[in-house]
């Protein structure tokens, strides 16, 4: 098996999240298990995830508002799952050629625009959580 | 021509390279994501029935107060969960890199220096740095999806490599 790019990673992430996300009421129900911020347990201060595991869960259920004020960043992941899994298909069919290692300038720009998407949605997790701290 | 070539005598002053760093660009053979969460899930399996078995012959409700009790059984059944987990991912993982579900997957934890087996405190050690990746709201047990060597935070802090056998 060949070696899977980043994105198709973050796609194969997405989609076992996406599996998760439709389970996981029937898990929480049954046991009463839940997924806390640790961050926040501990500081009491939000991440920036705070809120994926609600998004995720209201998304893979159709709701796409709730997901979207629970944590945006969730369409990211859902676009990126959608985008790999196509991009798979088509390479596993010999369509298109394989992934190519992204330069060192590209990688330093997608960890910039990540740097920049964690830090929106942090603000966006602080006025949504603690909107007294922001 | 290998290089240092036989019979170099200064052949010794050029360490090796640490381990995952494959000469001529080869693709170093780092355990995919999938494989090590699946490796944990298994690792947990291991020790669930444990937890099950506190739950259900050890915990009941004080009739008097409503609170939740605990006897005996529940601290036994958590002590040999504990015992085995110990086992299973501190002293057999630190001794040979693999744990059960470790081996199940075909995958091995090394220390990225050495490429040996990290021992029975580094795995303990390493276990505890994994706080840490659960401190960043998960994300670096997410590293691996986008990291050069597939590490989480607590591979970089432990120095340690989680590679296909």
């Amino acid at each position: 098996m060949r070696e899977f790019s980043v994105p198709e990673r973050l796609g194969g992430f997405g989609a076992l999240a996406a599996v998760g996300a439709a389970i996981w009421p029937t898990v929480t129900a049954g046991t009463g298990m839940a997924l806390p911020c640790l961050l926040r347990t501990v500081t009491g201060v939000p991440c920036p995830a705070c809120g994926l595991t609600t998004a995720a869960v209201a998304l893979v259920h159709g709701r796409i508002g709730p997901a979207f004020l629970a944590n945006p960043l969730i369409f990211g992941l859902a676009a990126c799952t959608v985008a790999s899994g196509v991009l798979v298909a088509l390479r596993a069919a010999g369509v298109m050629a394989p992934p190519r290692p992204w330069s060192s300038a590209q990688r330093r720009r997608a960890g910039r625009a990540a740097g920049l998407l964690a830090v929106a949605s942090w603000l966006f997790q602080m006025h949504r959580l603690q909107p007294d701290l922001f | 021509m290998a290089y240092p070539p036989p019979g170099d005598p200064y052949a010794s002053q050029f360490p090796p390279p640490p381990y995952g760093q494959s000469p001529y660009g080869q693709p170093a053979p780092y355990a995919g994501w999938g494989s090590r969460v699946g490796a944990y899930l298994i690792d947990s399996l291991c020790v669930a029935p444990f937890g099950i078995l506190a739950a259900v012959f050890g915990s009941s409700v004080d009739p008097a107060t409503g609170l939740p009790s605990f006897n005996a059984s529940y601290f036994l059944f958590l002590i040999l969960g504990f015992v085995v987990a110990g086992y299973n991912r501190w002293f057999q993982a630190g001794r040979t890199g693999q744990s059960w579900g470790r081996k199940a997957l075909n995958i091995r934890l090394l220390n990225e220096a050495t490429g040996g087996p990290i021992g029975a405190g580094g795995a303990f050690v390493r276990d505890l740095a994994h706080i840490l990746d659960g401190l960043s709201c998960y994300i670096g047990f997410l590293w691996p999806l986008w990291d050069d060597k597939k590490q989480t935070f607590a591979d970089k802090i432990c120095n340690t490599l989680v590679v296909r056998s």
